[in-house]
Order: structure tokens, then C-alpha cells, then sequence
């Protein structure tokens, strides 16, 4: 064995606590050692010739670097001793600068320090074992959960690279949320008008598969090679039937509130979701058909031409392979029924912006009027409170919804708009219109569109006549206000689906304390998440608006693509490996493994001669993280690159 | 109950349910009991079960895989066998659980004493930390009416002693362990005796890497029971029967004790409580305490 060691100076970064020339020559008495040298900046071209350089004269086969943290030069070191032909994994990097030049004042201790650190390094790479890269297939289809405009848009960026995608949709139709607005802030844009054209494109790519009324059953298996388990929940209506002609939604005589206007307007039990649905093909209520409910009617079967309409559809599970994953689950509104004060549930009145969207929607409910939906009379006093259900600890949640601010002055002008004597006051905490032209269209609203803004919470509101008292406080000029309105319109916040901790615990990504899944890294990996494969976009990680979820969506689009593109996924092979012989099948590991990268397998014992069931590594899942060799009782894991003869060495020599 | 426990034995083996019932037999001194394994129907006549019967016999469960074995086990025995099942050591469907009431068993030294009935003899100290009870699972229950709630009443709190002992310094808690482990002679028969040590290879054979010194010195002694005691975290159910077959007289219930109530103080977790279970040291739960991390 003839071992390399190579110190670093770093500048200053290093030699001005650490004897540099002194840890080289300490290093070229340690057992192995052949060839010891220090030199100003290791990582830099001619420092990484020096190491070749060595690797060739000195016939140098192992190779210690004494400078900077792994995680930032090891890259660096394998490659370039790969370059002078020694196996990448035969390099160890002792780390003397964050581990100790920077943390330790100038002197002999610190120096001392850097020797021992170069030693046990010199004792780890002693037992490191040549290593190859791994490498997995790629399924090359991309999962999309959630076919609202993140998914929608996610889709169109992987068929226009000629990549297949499956969105799976919950809905009837794909179009999620901004399906049911009207316009957009700040430009005003109609919502419909941007989104359908994109709902269209993605029903006429070759390269979509659409899955509405469907949900996620199962996901296993790791990047790369997902098998996923999707349930179709039965639409009573064959899809490949229909045309879409809607006599059966016009003839069926049932009328339930419309979840699609939220409640305020009537739809039947056979029935689209709104007039540009995608697909254009009813679905079948059957909670409140009269058909399931009571064994009568019928008549929408009666009545359709082409015989599409099927009651004894049933759920249906199909199973797909992916290659990667991107959730675009979005949100769901904050129930803000536990604001009390606020009335929810017994005043008609108090509404939220959902709901508002809804009612200045031109093709909504109500035409575009503003009423008050106790009386159906126009409203004019509309109160807009924010904040509900945001930044409150107690009730609600602590983070900022981010855009209520912007919805609410979108509302206070819409109201304007629709009605030219109705007036908005807005209660605020404070105004956050972070974003392109977002604060101009603020002031936009309080200047040419008289909307009140009020600096203060609202303590209470009750009903007076047909009127509703919203009582609050003006903070800035200390004044209490009372205002007698006809409407309130809640700003709710925007949080978790109910059933987020599900979908998360069974796509092995982490979620945070409000239910949000969480990104690998707030800033450099905002649309990855820690289990590979799987990415994030829109409002199913934090609250977003459109552009945000767009924006999301098209990056986690390409970081998708990235794996689409590759022949094979290259694995590290820094990962855990089972020793057969000595695993006893107990499986604490499997409970263990945050990635569920262990499974069992049968062996021929030859000692015992008999099958014996044993656990081994799935090796495109494992990262490498070592919590199973920890939780193995018979040291049946090994965690290669760190392996128990390594570590044992490593404190052998200490 | 012997006429009922043989009449059970006699039906299974007769209509095939187990191939083999593991049980206990008189010894030839006429009073202590030892393990009998009995495949003929005629055999079933030599099972007994009464004060006497000390051992925990799921440790030779393990021993014939793939068979259908019959096991007559007292509340101790059947939480060392959940605890096999969790593990996967065990498949439920091979075993069928003969469970006997138990109201404590004798302490085995006390019978060298000379002294031989049930009155004269102390029960042993496990017995003194478990309530009187009937099995927690079995198949098929030989109730003991006529012995029931006769023998050892439990403890009002069974970690007094450990509490007793954690009160003393450091120095006088690692003297006492120091002294007791030097008399080690690393027979190892803690471990063979133990339902739990089932690794295909123990890390204290193991040479690649060494894990600890495998010389019967102070460090190794130290260091090998100090790595049982650990590996038992979470798995020991006190079936005492390691302190009970060390021919050196290691109190090593005291140190599967500490662990024991450590455990149901941290994560109210008690090893063999069901099949269900999670294995304690491979779980993570977000409730779980970490005022050690300061």
C-alpha cells in the first residue's frame, strides 16, 4: 500500500493556525505513507497536478487530502485521482479547516490537531475498497398529482419535450382553483381565459394521459422505478361514449348545491363542473342521485343518445410505472369557522373570497351581481377583513397566506367594477404586495377605486335588521369604527389538504408542522424534495399565487426532465450493504429506513442448510444515510465508504 | 391441572396439530423440573407444570423451523415469544401456545439449600417485580384454581432497588460493576440461555472487524456485557434466566432492570407487551423525549 498525503495551506485559511509543513512531514512517517507534500492551494489546477503528478512517479495507489470539508472538494479529489487512474473511492479527505484551523487559535494544540485528524484519515483510506458507480433504468413517464394549474402546466412542459406525463386529478375535471376565479391580480386577466386554452392543450397532447376522478392508491419503489397504484373512482359514464352533448345533465331533476360555486348556486346529480371542463364528460353524483339513493328515475340513461351512461361502473385500479413524481396538490381554504366573533354558520352574509369569486364571476351563480346572499338584493357596504386564519398562532396558522392581500384589493375593485355605488373597506394587519406591479395595483384600488383600507382587526360582528355591525378598530388613527354592512368577505388563508400527511407518508416526503411538504432545501432545492424523484410545485408546499405555482411548476418540470434524459440513473455507491450471513432476519432495519430501501429476500443457509429469510438493500432507494447499520444489533450492515473496519481503524489509531 | 395439561398434549399430538410439544418433566432428583420435548402421544404423560417448572423454553422454539410446535409457557415465556414474533424469528402459525397460569416460580439456588417444598423455598426475584396472572396470548389456557393467587405478591414498586442503587455516586456504581464483571469468565452462558441472542453470529465473535476485546480481562468483560445489556434494550422481558444460568453469580437482572425502567420512563414502552408492537430502537416518534439534546 503506498499512500499519498496531500496538505492543503488554503491561503491563510489554513496555515495561519495550522503548521502546514509540519503536518506533511508528520504525515510522511505514518504506516503507508510514501509521499507527503503541502502546497498553497490543493483544490486549484496545479494542486491537483501535484496530486497526479505524485500518483504517477511515486506509484501512489491510496490518497489522503489534509484541507477543506468534504462537501466541498471531495468531488474535486475523485475525480482528479481518477484522472491519474486510481479507483475515485480510494480518496479520504481530512478535514483541517472547518474541523479545526478555523475553529482553533493559531498554535501547537491546533497543529497537533491537524496531524491526528491526518492520521485517522490515513487509517480510514488504509481500509477503503475500490468502488463503482451503481447505475438504475428510468422509467420514462413522469407522474403529475394534481391537475390544477401547477400540474396542468407541469404536464405541458414535459410533453413539449416529448416526454410522456399522467396527470391524476381528484376532480371530475382537471383546472383546480383558478377554474373558479374570475380575474387575476394585478393584470386583471380572466381566469378561465388563461387557463382553458392550457386545459386544452394538455387534453389534445399525444404525450398526456389524464386521469380524472381519480386518486393515488399506492406508490413504492424509488427514482426511477415508481410503481403506482391509481384509483378510478366510478363516473357512471363511459368516457369513450360520451360526446359530451349534455341532455342528461339538462333532464336529470335533482338539484344539490354546486361545490364549484361553492354552495351558492344548483347543479344536478349528473353533472359537469363548469362549462369548460375537461374532460367534457359528466360524472354521476351518487350520493345524491335518485338512481343510487333510491333505486328510481333513471332517466338520464333514458335519455342519452349514446348509451354511455353505466351504473354499474365500478372503481377501477390500474397500475403504472414513473420515473419520477411531481405533487401539485395545492391547498384547500382555511376553515375559518372557528372565528366565533366572525359568525360563520349563522350569518348569511359573511362570506369568503372563494365564495366572491364565484358571485363576480359573469358566468357565476349570480350573473356577476354582488348580493347578499340572505335576500338575493344587491350589496353595497362590503366589508373585506384579511388575515383569517394567517398569521394567527392561536387559531389559525403562523405563516403568511401571501396572497390574500392581493385578492382582496383584486375584490375591493372588482366590487367597483360590478357595482359603481358600492363601496369597500378593507381591515388589515399590514399590506403585502411583494411581486410585480402588485404594490401599484394596491394603491391602484385605494386611489381610483375609493376602497377604505382600515389598519386594525375587527372585534365582532352581529346582525342588525338586514344589516350586519362590523365593529373594529382603525390602529393608525385610534378611532373605533362601525361600519353597517351588507357583506363580509373573508380573506381566508391557504392551507394543507386535509389529507396531505397521508400523501406524504406514502411518498416518503417530509411535511412540516402546518402540513406543507417540505423542499430539500428552502433556497437551492426549493422544488426538490429529499426523496429522489419526487418533486414539488404550487401551493402544496407553502401558499402561492399563479405565477408562483407556475414558476414552480416549470422547474420542477425540468428537474424531471433532467432524469427523463438519461439513459441510466448513475448511483453513488456509498450505500448500505447487507452481510447475509450475519443478518438473522429480524428486520429492525426495515423498520429503521426512512426510504424504505430494505427488503427481505430468502436465502440458501449453507450452514444450516435450510432457506432462510434475510433483509438486503434496494440499491437505487438507499442514500447512503447509515440509520440502519446503527439500528442492527449483529453489524449484519455495512455502510460502504464508512465502513465498520474503517471505523474501527480510524479509532484504533486516535 | 397435570391431567388437563396431558389430556391438551395428547390431543394435539394425536390429531397432528404440532409435531412436537417442549415442556417440562420431573428430574431424576424428584423435584426440580427440566425440559422434555415429546413427539409420541404415550410421552404426554411425563409433562408437569408447577413451581418448579423455572425455565423459559422459547428459547428452543427457534431451534425447528418450519415445524408445528406445541409450547406449554407461563406469562414470562410468552412475552419473550411476542417478542420473537415481532422480530420475525417466529412464525404465529407454527406455534401453538399451551399457556399456564402462574402465580411465581422457585428460586433454582435455593433448592441446592436442601430444601425441597414449595414453603420452605423463596420464589424467585423475577417473580417478585410480575403480577400472578394468566398468559397475555395463548392458544389453549390450563387454568390453576386451585393454586391461584397463592403464591408471590408483587412489588409495590419493582424498580426500588434500581432506584436504591442509581442514588449512589458514580465511582461507587462503576466499582460495584467492576467488580461483579471482573469475575466474568466469558462462558458466554447469559448469552446461549437468552431468548433474544439469535444472531446468526455474535458481535463478540465476530473478527472483522474485532468489536471488543475477546480476552476474559476487565475491558473485554466490561465491554461484552455492557453490548448484551444494550443489545437487550427495548427486548429483555425479565424472564431472568441469564443471572440465573451465569455459573459466576453476575446480578445481570440489575442491569436489564436499569434498562428496563430507563425505557418505560422514556417511551412507556414495555418489550412483549403485543405482536403488534414496534420494535422500540428502530422507531422514531415525534413525541419522543429529547431533553438530552441540549
Amino acid at each position: 500500500m503506498k499512500i499519498g498525503v496531500f496538505t492543503c495551506h488554503c491561503g491563510t485559511n489554513i496555515a495561519a493556525t495550522v503548521d502546514v509543513e509540519k503536518v506533511a512531514q508528520a504525515a510522511a512517517e505514518f504506516p503507508g505513507v510514501t509521499f507527503s507534500t503541502a502546497y498553497n492551494y490543493m483544490c486549484s489546477d496545479p494542486g491537483q497536478n501535484i496530486v497526479k503528478k505524485a500518483i504517477k512517479e511515486h506509484a501512489l495507489d491510496r490518497v489522503v487530502i489534509a484541507s477543506c470539508s468534504p462537501s466541498l472538494h471531495e468531488k474535486t479529489f475523485r475525480k482528479c485521482v481518477e484522472d491519474a487512474g486510481i479507483n475515485p473511492y480510494l480518496v479520504e479527505m481530512a478535514n483541517i479547516r472547518e474541523h479545526c484551523s478555523w475553529v482553533h487559535p493559531e498554535g501547537e494544540q491546533t497543529t497537533a490537531k491537524a496531524i491526528e485528524l491526518v492520521r485517522i484519515a490515513v487509517a480510514k483510506v488504509s481500509r477503503d475498497r475500490p468502488l463503482e458507480m451503481t447505475y438504475t433504468p428510468i422509467e420514462k413517464k413522469v407522474l403529475i398529482i394534481g391537475g390544477g394549474i401547477a400540474g396542468i402546466q407541469s404536464a405541458i412542459d414535459i410533453a413539449f419535450a416529448n416526454y410522456p406525463a399522467v396527470i391524476v386529478e381528484r376532480e371530475p375535471s382537471i383546472g383546480g382553483r383558478m377554474a373558479s376565479f374570475d380575474k387575476t391580480f394585478p393584470t386583471l386577466d380572466c381566469a378561465a381565459c388563461i387557463l382553458t386554452p392550457k386545459m386544452v392543450t394538455v387534453s389534445q397532447s399525444e404525450h398526456v394521459t389524464i386521469h380524472t376522478y381519480s386518486e393515488i392508491e399506492e406508490v413504492t419503489g424509488y427514482v426511477g422505478n415508481f410503481t403506482v397504484k391509481i384509483r378510478k373512482k366510478p363516473r357512471s359514464v363511459d368516457i369513450n361514449k360520451c360526446t359530451g352533448c349534455g341532455v342528461c345533465y339538462g333532464k336529470c331533476p335533482v338539484r344539490v348545491p354546486s361545490e364549484f360555486d361553492q354552495g351558492l348556486g344548483k347543479r344536478p346529480a349528473i353533472y359537469i363542473p363548469f362549462p369548460q371542463a375537461v374532460p367534457n364528460v359528466p360524472v354521476i353524483d351518487r350520493e345524491s342521485c335518485l338512481w343510487f339513493t333510491e333505486q328510481k328515475c333513471g332517466i338520464c340513461q333514458k335519455v342519452c343518445p349514446f348509451g354511455a351512461i353505466d351504473y354499474d361502473m365500478e372503481d377501477e385500479i390500474i397500475e403504472e410505472k414513473f420515473g419520477a413524481i411531481i405533487v401539485a396538490t395545492g391547498f384547500q381554504q382555511f376553515d375559518y369557522s372557528v372565528y366565533g366573533e366572525y359568525g360563520y354558520g349563522k350569518f348569511k352574509n359573511v362570506i369568503t373570497g372563494l365564495h366572491f369569486e364565484r358571485m363576480v364571476n359573469s358566468s357565476g351563480p349570480t350573473g356577476g351581481k354582488i348580493i347578499k346572499p340572505s335576500d338575493g338584493k344587491e350589496a353595497r357596504e362590503v366589508v373585506f377583513i384579511q388575515c383569517i386564519g394567517s398569521r394567527d398562532e392561536q387559531k389559525g396558522v403562523p405563516y403568511c397566506s401571501r396572497l390574500c392581500c392581493m385578492y382582496t384589493a383584486k375584490h375591493a375593485l372588482l366590487l367597483r367594477e360590478h357595482n359603481p355605488d358600492a363601496q369597500a373597506y378593507v381591515f388589515y394587519i399590514d399590506i403585502r404586495a411583494a411581486g410585480k406591479n402588485y404594490e401599484e395595483f394596491v394603491k391602484k384600488v385605494q386611489d381610483e377605486y375609493g376602497a377604505i383600507y382600515l389598519r386594525g382587526r375587527v372585534s365582532r360582528i352581529f346582525e342588525k335588521g338586514d344589516k350586519l355591525i362590523v365593529r373594529g378598530a382603525d390602529t393608525l388613527s385610534g378611532a373605533q369604527i362601525e361600519i353597517e354592512a351588507d357583506l363580509v368577505v373573508m380573506a381566508t388563508g391557504l392551507v394543507a389538504m386535509p389529507d396531505a400527511v397521508s400523501l406524504a407518508q406514502m411518498l416518503h416526503i417530509p411535511y412540516d408542522q402546518n402540513n406543507l411538504f417540505t423542499e430539500a432545501h428552502p433556497k437551492l432545492a426549493p422544488v426538490e424534495t429529499i426523496t429522489s424523484g419526487i418533486f414539488l410545485t404550487g401551493a402544496c408546499q407553502a401558499p402561492k399565487d399563479i405565477p408562483d405555482a407556475v414558476a414552480t411548476a416549470s422547474a420542477a418540470s425540468v428537474k424531471a426532465l433532467g432524469l427523463m434524459v438519461q439513459d441510466k440513473l448513475a448511483r453513488e455507491p456509498l450505500i448500505a450493504r447487507v452481510i447475509p450471513e450475519l443478518c438473522s432476519g429480524c428486520r429492525a432495519c426495515i423498520e429503521a429506513c426512512p426510504f424504505s430501501a430494505i427488503e427481505t429476500e430468502e436465502i440458501e443457509d449453507l450452514r444450516l442448510r435450510r432457506k432462510r429469510t434475510v433483509v438486503k438493500v434496494i440499491e437505487g432507494v438507499c442514500t447512503g444515510c447509515g440509520i440502519c447499520t446503527t439500528a442492527c444489533r449483529m453489524s449484519a450492515i455495512d455502510l460502504e465508504g464508512f465502513s465498520n473496519r474503517q471505523i474501527m481503524e480510524e479509532l484504533a489509531v486516535l | 391441572m397435570n391431567v388437563e395439561l396431558r389430556k391438551k398434549a395428547k390431543e394435539l399430538l394425536k390429531t397432528k396439530q404440532v409435531e412436537m410439544i417442549i415442556g417440562y418433566q420431573r428430574g431424576p432428583d424428584g423435584i426440580s423440573a427440566t425440559p422434555v420435548f415429546i413427539t409420541r402421544e404415550e410421552e404426554a404423560e411425563n409433562l408437569i407444570w408447577d413451581v418448579y417448572c423455572v425455565y423459559n423454553l422459547s428459547n428452543y422454539l427457534k431451534d425447528f423451523p418450519g415445524k408445528k410446535i406445541g409450547i406449554i409457557a407461563k406469562e414470562c415465556d410468552v412475552r419473550s415469544i411476542i417478542v420473537l414474533l415481532q422480530e420475525n424469528q417466529l412464525k404465529r402459525d407454527d406455534i401453538f401456545i399451551i399457556g399456564v397460569e402462574c402465580s411465581g416460580v422457585i428460586a433454582e439456588h435455593t433448592l441446592a439449600s436442601g430444601k425441597e417444598s414449595p414453603g420452605e423455598l423463596d420464589f424467585d426475584e423475577k417473580c417478585k417485580a410480575c403480577r400472578p396472572s394468566t398468559p397475555r396470548l395463548y392458544d389453549y389456557l390450563v387454568s390453576q384454581k386451585d393454586q391461584k393467587d397463592k403464591g408471590v405478591l408483587p412489588e409495590e414498586n419493582p424498580y426500588q432497588d434500581i432506584r436504591k442503587f442509581e442514588a449512589k455516586s458514580i465511582e461507587e456504581r462503576f466499582k460495584f460493576w467492576q467488580e461483579e464483571f471482573s469475575r466474568c469468565i466469558r462462558c458466554y452462558a447469559c448469552r446461549q440461555i437468552c431468548p433474544m441472542c439469535y444472531c446468526p453470529r455474535c458481535v463478540a465473535d465476530q473478527t472483522m472487524p474485532t468489536w471488543f476485546s475477546r480476552a476474559p480481562d476487565l475491558e473485554g468483560n466490561l465491554a461484552w456485557n455492557v453490548i448484551r445489556a444494550f443489545h437487550l434494550a427495548g427486548r429483555c422481558i425479565d424472564c431472568g434466566e441469564c443471572e440465573r444460568a451465569c455459573p459466576v453469580g453476575i446480578p445481570l437482572r440489575e442491569v436489564n432492570k436499569k434498562i428496563e425502567k430507563d425505557i418505560k420512563e422514556l417511551f412507556d414502552y414495555e418489550a412483549g407487551a403485543g405482536v403488534d408492537q414496534k420494535p422500540l430502537l428502530s422507531c422514531f416518534d415525534q413525541n419522543d423525549p429529547e431533553d438530552f439534546i441540549r
